[in-house]
């Protein structure tokens, strides 16, 4: 027995990947429907966008995210969209990455039915498209939001009926961020200078490093795959987050299975090593 | 049909890609080669795209000076050259200070003084639980601070704290490890989705299939042999 | 005289475009605060002209790789061509009128390069993270059993399943994320600011000299 649990170290790596890839795609193929519950970092962002966001006011929904991000921040920023957009807000896209602009793009449809197209474009949303320079960037646009002169498409933004009345960000009521990289600078250049409150609709890699700052500074975040399921499930329009949860799961008691095999028969071949 | 062939290659990318844990091959590297082809040219043409919204008007107006950052910018290019090669030093010079300027009084508000106040908390509240976690919030931050605390020996009472603070880093990256486990997950399954939901990227999925029982064929052959 | 040129002129600049954009965040002067406002977009505009030398780099690493006929010129070859083709479809596309973010062309490209490549490449750090878990992973002292079970109840309070194998472990995990996890956090976030504002201070005093790149000698 416990040669057969040695002989299982050295197992190659590539049934470990088979064994990850079938655990992942069963409940993908055949959901569950595992029960979720809603965590208190996205609760708090959703009972801040409740109490606080009214009809007119302003919300810059933020893509700082790539196609590798975007797998765990698209379905959040989509749902934080829709919930916004039943609010009656005003939401201000704009793109902190340039692969971020597709996932705008994407929303757009998704949430409102169109882009540019659209009779509500100009008046409810709007696309800035990418804003380069990094955290040098981001000041820029904090201190004034017509630094950029035009939207994506070559609108003037002087003209459009959105922008009425904002001239900073101390003018948003709140600034929401999908990232996958961190929230610090949007802290330290929007919610410091500007009073503005951040949301945070980070990966899960991230929020580890979110906790420091919530309550407090972000007013509330959603992480990872898991928080854009509830945040699905509170505005109550399950999506792809919401199915995604069993592989997850799957994977997760995968990894432990792993984790625990692994040590098992470390444990046991160091115990044979002593004797 | 235009959204057939993008949807077939993507597919095929995706599952070159994958090839790479059979082992490293062709197939990989030619899809490595062309994502990194296509993400440079992209990030190019949408970072010009944005510099012409924000110096388009104000050249439209009259207002020339806004030449000077296009022209200093350019002279990012002397970094390629041999003689010359301190003329990129300007623009860079510009940017780093510009980059310390944005961020440093703001750094050092909110990475720093908000942290430590943010840590002082009343350690006895009305409610047990409040109370467990400042008194556990406010000693992990201390103890955790004299791990790092390098002018001293550490021995005696900074000893003690400095292993216990050793003990809430070990809690806190193993927290950190957990979620970026859910993080890796999640992006194996957003493949999976895109891979079995889009049509008709599914059609790949027995190609790769086919390929896959081929290549292990001709491995198990090769060993025979 | 040269040194004056490449190496002081520089480092002034840096120093005083970083203090008076400082400034501007302390002082509450109108005037002041829109010049040094156009400054900052203006270094904004330099900033995003970097991308110039990452695609000269790129196209004359594998430029050379092609005209030597070095190992993987194939590949090179493939990667010079869909660059140019994305900058002559972004750029050929504007020029007749068509901004980037209504060219449906790149917009292909986009999808059928750029996502399916950037997501694959990541997520295959889920295998490798399973590979780890299995063979890497260990228990060896007591600190790294504290690591894995802080990191096992986490994975498991952040699933459906490991809610119902035990109630207690959303809690546990969210209470193990919010208290023990952000005094580290903290901790770490204290001591890399400090460590960033010495370097920064470094580099407006002219001592950290990194950014300038290759260093003739004299310099």
């Amino acid at each position: 027995m416990s040669e057969a649990i040695i002989r299982l170290q050295e197992v190659d790596p590539r049934i470990l990947y088979l064994l990850m890839f079938i655990v992942i795609s069963i409940p993908l193929l055949r959901p569950i429907g595992l029960p979720i519950s809603i965590s208190q970092e996205t609760k708090s962002l959703y009972d801040f966008i409740e109490k606080n966001v009214k009809p007119g006011s302003v919300v810059v929904m933020d893509s700082d995210m790539s196609p590798s991000t975007a797998v765990e921040c698209l379905p959040q920023f989509i749902a934080v969209t829709r919930h916004l957009a039943e609010k009656g807000a005003r939401i201000i896209f704009i793109a902190s990455r340039a692969v971020g602009v597709q996932f705008i793009e994407i929303t757009m449809k998704e949430v409102f039915g169109g882009g540019p197209e659209h009779p509500d474009y100009g008046k409810k949303f709007v696309n800035l498209g990418y804003r380069p320079g990094g955290s040098v960037g981001l000041r820029s646009f904090a201190e004034d939001v017509y630094y950029m002169k035009t939207d994506v498409y070559g609108n003037d933004l002087t003209k459009l009926p959105i922008m009425e009345g904002v001239k900073n960000a101390a003018d948003f009521t709140l600034y929401c961020v999908a990232t996958g990289s961190a929230v610090d600078g949007y802290v330290m250049l929007i919610t410091d200078p500007y009073g503005t409150p951040v949301g945070g609709l980070c990966t899960a890699v991230l929020a580890s490093r979110v906790y420091p700052y919530w309550p407090e500074k972000v007013v509330g975040f959603l992480i990872g795959l898991r928080g854009g399921a509830e945040y699905e499930l509170l505005i109550g329009k399950p999506g792809r987050a919401v199915a995604a949860m069993d592989a997850q799961s799957l994977g997760h008691m995968l990894i432990i299975v792993f984790v625990v095999l692994g040590n098992i028969g470390y444990f046991y071949s160091s115990r044979r090593r002593k004797q | 049909m235009k959204e057939t062939i993008i949807t077939l290659i993507a597919a095929g990318m995706t599952l070159a890609l994958f090839s790479y844990l059979w082992r490293e091959n062709r197939a990989y590297r030619i899809a490595e080669h062309l994502y990194i082809g296509v993400a440079a040219g992209y990030g190019f043409v949408y970072s010009m795209d944005a510099i012409r919204r924000i110096v388009e008007k104000p050249l439209s107006e009259g207002r020339y000076e806004w030449y000077i950052p296009i022209i200093l910018g350019l002279l990012f290019l002397f970094y390629f050259s041999r003689k010359y090669f301190w003329v990129y030093r300007y623009p860079m010079a510009i940017t780093v200070g510009a980059g310390i300027g944005v961020s440093l009084v703001y750094m050092l508000k909110t990475r720093f003084i908000e942290q430590i106040r943010y840590t002082i908390v009343p350690l006895v509240t009305g409610d047990p639980m409040t109370t467990f976690n400042n008194i556990v919030l406010v000693f992990g931050v201390a103890t955790a601070l004299s791990y790092f605390f390098a002018s001293a020996e550490h021995k005696g009472v900074l000893g003690v704290s400095a292993r216990i603070g050793r003990y809430v880093l070990m809690i806190a990256f193993g927290a950190s490890f957990g979620v970026t486990v859910m993080a890796r997950i999640s992006l194996l399954i957003g493949r999976l989705q895109f891979l079995f939901f889009t049509e008709p990227a599914y059609y790949m999925i027995p190609v790769a299939i086919a390929l896959l029982a081929y290549a292990i064929y001709r491995e198990h052959m090769q060993k025979k042999k | 005289m040269s040194k004056v040129y490449a190496r002081d002129i520089p480092l002034a600049i840096t120093t005083i475009v970083a203090i008076f954009i400082i400034l501007d965040g302390v002082l509450k002067w109108p005037e002041y605060n829109a010049v040094a406002r156009s400054v900052t977009q203006a270094a904004s505009v330099i900033a995003s002209l970097t991308i110039l030398i990452s695609v000269i780099a790129l196209a004359r690493v594998h430029a050379y790789r092609v005209i030597r006929r070095r190992p993987g010129w194939i590949e090179s070859s493939l990667l010079l061509t869909v660059m140019f083709i994305t900058i002559l479809v972004g750029f050929g596309y504007w020029a007749i009128g068509i901004l980037p973010g209504e060219n449906e062309l790149l917009s292909d490209l986009y999808d059928a390069f750029l996502t399916p490549g950037d997501a694959t490449i990541f997520s295959l750090l889920c295998f490798f993270i399973a590979s780890a878990a299995y063979r890497a992973f260990r228990a060896r002292n007591f600190e790294s059993a504290l690591l894995l079970a802080s990191g096992i109840i986490v994975m498991l309070g952040r699933i459906p399943l490991g809610e119902l194998v035990w109630g207690g472990f959303p809690s546990l995990a969210f209470w193990l994320l919010n208290i023990p996890n952000k005094a580290g956090a903290r901790v770490i976030m204290i001591s890399a600011t400090l460590a960033t504002v010495a370097l920064y201070i470094r580099t407006l005093l002219g001592y950290e000299r990194g950014w300038m790149g290759r260093v003739r000698e004299g310099e």
